[in-house]
């Protein structure tokens, strides 16, 4: 089992206090395989939350082992993410873990952000760009609106985000408990906005280096001309949050 | 101004709505409430329409020399506020819709609860309730 055998409250292990949270949308293809992956490194609390799939996403998960939550229809990811916050809160686990479905993230990169979180942060977010080599291929119109994003990011919350839309995330215990209430739901928002809710509630939110690979199946769940717009409605939310700018900036761990 | 055809036929549409808002609610197919949202638009915009040195009036306190333009600026500015209002509803009714979702999905889970089960974790002492906004 986990290296850290057991946390601070002794018995149990700390990968029986971590929930993965997948959100799944027609990814029957490639979660057999990620299920597997995370079952064969001992991660047995799995949640799929299955946003309306018109395949049989429901069932694979099922079938691998997971539990599933299933929405009536599709909410986004931000609604996927708070179905599966309230669930971690209710349920009482320590820890939450973003996790793709479509096999980018890699299984072993899990316990380097949870370090992150016993060393007191709450938030760490799997950065493909914050190692030094590139290692992530990505289209033109995406890599120069998630430039733009970058700087407004930094212009806004002070401090730099390598990878602003990463959904690769380790959660603690009073994140959890924050955005079962308050994650942002809108479509595209469940990653920069809820990077600067985060930060602008006074969480430390931490970058760790990982690699992605690219997807294993299916197809990326965004279009370049929407892209353009939900960017843009991103950055008139963010504007406006700017008014909120609390001082508790300073406090946020680099 | 506005010669007396013209404020015959707002009359008639005002009172024709008035009707048929009324008829609206009878079925079911309007809340009690907006009824009576309606109704006072309507009620407001008939004097003002019907009797000239109403127009006329606010027109001239404002400064406008024109007074149909006053009739417009008015409709324009209780149409966007009427319209704005119904935004901020469709946010609130959309946000409860989803949690009814959110609800929903994860009641399922309990109940075709497969294979792994955290019964360790459902076990443990929940941890209190959420306090908002961090730390
Ligand atoms: N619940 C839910 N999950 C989604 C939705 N759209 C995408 N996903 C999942 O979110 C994860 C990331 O999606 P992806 O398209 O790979 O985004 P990218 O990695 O940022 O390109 C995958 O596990 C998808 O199945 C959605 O509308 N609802
Ligand atoms: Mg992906």
């Amino acid at each position: 089992m986990s290296p850290a055998a057991a946390d601070a409250a002794g018995t149990v292990p700390a990968r029986d206090r971590t929930l993965v949270i997948i959100p799944a949308l027609n990814e029957e293809q490639s979660l057999p395989a990620v299920l597997a992956a995370l079952r064969s490194a001992g991660w047995h609390h799995v949640l799929v939350v299955d946003d309306g799939s018109r395949d049989r996403t429901a069932a694979q998960a099922a079938r691998g082992g997971a539990m599933v939550a299933r929405l009536p229809f599709n909410l986004g990811v931000g609604g996927a993410m708070r179905t599966g916050f309230r669930f971690a809160a209710r349920r009482g686990y320590q820890r939450a873990v973003q996790f793709d479905a479509d096999g980018q993230h890699r299984v072993d990169d899990i316990p380097r952000l949870l370090q992150r979180l016993d060393e007191g942060a709450d938030m760490a977010v799997g950065s493909r760009f914050a190692a030094a080599e590139r290692t992530y291929q990505q289209g033109r119109v995406r890599a120069g609106a998630m430039g733009m994003l970058r700087v407004t990011i930094t212009l806004l919350s002070g401090r730099r985000f390598s990878d602003t839309s990463s959904g690769f995330r380790a959660y603690s215990a009073s994140l959890i408990d924050f955005f079962a209430d308050a994650f942002p739901l809108e479509y595209l928002s469940d990653t920069v906005e809820s990077l600067l809710l985060a930060c602008y509630a006074g969480f430390s939110v931490v970058e760790v280096p990982v690699t992605m690979r690219v997807r294993e199946a299916g197809r990326p769940s965004t279009r370049h001309v929407r892209l353009v717009y939900h960017y843009l409605r991103v950055m008139l939310v963010l504007a406006s949050m700017a008014s909120r700018r609390s001082r508790r900036l300073g406090r946020v761990a680099a | 101004m506005t010669s007396l055809r013209v404020r015959l036929i707002v009359l008639a549409v005002a009172l024709l709505f008035l009707l048929f808002i009324a008829l609206q609610v009878r079925w079911r197919r309007l809340r009690a409430r907006y009824l009576v949202l309606w109704a006072a638009i309507c009620i407001l915009v008939i004097p003002i329409v019907i009797i000239p040195a109403v127009a006329n009036g606010i027109s001239s306190a404002l400064g406008i020399y024109y007074p149909p333009a006053t009739l417009f600026l008015i409709a324009i500015i209780v149409l966007f506020a009427i319209n704005f209002q119904f935004s901020r509803e469709i946010t609130r009714l959309e946000e409860r819709t989803r949690i009814l979702a959110e609800e929903l999905a994860l009641q399922r889970v309990t109940e075709d609860k497969p294979f792994s089960d955290p019964e360790d974790v459902a076990s443990e002492p929940a941890r209190p309730a959420a306090v908002r906004g961090g730390r």
